[in-house]
């Protein structure tokens, strides 16, 4: 028994995981082609995807619980890729 | 047919189990994946690609985390608890004289609230003494209540934030972000305008069984008394475009895949309805 149907009634939340699994999943394969794995530029693209369907998904006039916990998961996502950010621009300062 | 619908809807309310059940699945595999590439590679950590699947595999699961949550219910039981006393309160005011539709009125000024009027037959206000509690609208002798889905527009305003927007694509879109986002009733909702009469599709209604149960009774209750769904969109709209709502009809469709409700409203406003 499928848990939702492939299609038009298929809830936002269900598309944004799925697209958020396809783009993680594409950028983690396209550095491994091009053999430039590196955790933190992975980090940087993946959450850059996360902030875009965070965007996409969160209602305009309303705030339904689950959109609060994601708040929170994204200022998490914030303060990492803040990080990566910084470390990144180390890197490149020191070289 | 009844037992696959009851099965449709079982997976509808279980999602949120299923969003936090995936991911503990996933967060457990990145936490095996990253000790593995420890064990395995540890100088070669920051560039292994199994790295980046563990690193995947827990940003999804965090995002699943997230979106889960919430406790379930049966949707049975939440369908025939919504429907509760519906039948009871449509015999009870059509036995006092109720006829017709009800007409959701719009709140009067600022901190004002959504009422229902319902229209009462001449007769029966001879019967029920002289006049008191009727209420006069549009030449129409009445009656005045608060609607069913007036607690429920409070709590919604209060706890989720819900504002109502006075143009008429944006209140759809609130509409529709109610009942698909924190009611979870309705996987998509589309809404069509013809003339004065906007129509709501609720595909896979999560409380089909119970309107189900209650359309095999007359219909004319759905207008005369709407249940809490019914009105809650009729409250939103009237609040939102401060116009008369009456509840036209209301359609449900179980021969598609997704079990769907049509509700039709009547907007009634002086200046024409807004497009």
């Amino acid at each position: 028994m499928c848990g939702f149907v492939i299609g038009s009634t298929m809830h936002k939340k269900d598309i944004a995981s799925i697209t958020l699994a396809a783009w993680m999943f594409t950028v983690s394969g396209l550095m491994h082609l091009l053999h430039a794995s590196e955790l933190k530029m992975f980090l940087g693209f993946a959450l850059v995807g996360f902030f875009v369907i965070v965007y996409m998904i969160h209602p305009m006039y309303t705030k339904p619980r689950y959109i609060r916990d994601v708040y929170h998961v994204a200022m998490v996502a914030t303060v990492v890729f803040g990080i990566v950010t910084y470390l990144r621009m180390l890197e490149l300062l020191n070289w | 047919m009844f037992g696959n619908s009851v099965l449709v809807k079982d997976v509808l309310v279980k999602r949120c189990d299923r969003y936090r059940l995936s991911s503990f699945i996933l967060i457990g595999f990145a936490a095996l994946l990253f000790f593995a590439v420890l064990l395995t590679d540890p100088l070669g950590i920051m560039r292994n690609s199994f790295t980046l699947l563990s690193a995947t595999s827990f940003i999804g699961g965090a995002f699943l985390f997230a979106l889960g949550g919430g406790r379930s219910v049966d949707a049975r039981l939440a369908g025939w608890l919504s429907m509760q006393g519906i039948s009871t309160l449509g015999h009870i005011i059509h036995d006092l004289g109720g006829h017709g539709a009800a007409v959701f009125l719009p709140p009067n000024g600022e901190g004002g609230e959504v009422m229902q009027f319902i229209p009462t037959q001449p007769a029966s206000q001879s019967f029920l003494g002289d006049g008191g509690g009727f209420a006069c609208h549009n030449g129409i002798t009445g009656t005045l209540y608060r609607p069913l889905a007036g607690p429920m527009i409070e709590v919604l305003k209060r706890e989720d934030g819900l504002t109502l927007p006075s143009e008429y694509s944006l209140l759809m879109v609130a509409v529709r972000e109610v009942c698909e986002d924190v009611l979870s009733i309705a996987d998509r909702v589309d809404v069509r305008q013809e003339g004065d009469t906007v129509t709501f599709t609720l595909h896979n209604y999560l409380l089909f069984p119970g309107c189900a149960s209650l359309r095999e009774r007359p219909s004319e209750l759905c207008a005369l008394c709407p249940c809490s769904i019914c009105g809650l969109i009729a409250c939103m709209v009237a609040e939102g475009l401060k116009c008369e709502v009456c509840l036209d009809q209301v359609i449900l469709d179980d021969t598609s895949r997704s079990h769907c409700m049509q509700i039709s409203y009547i907007l009634k406003k002086s200046e024409g309805v807004p497009t």
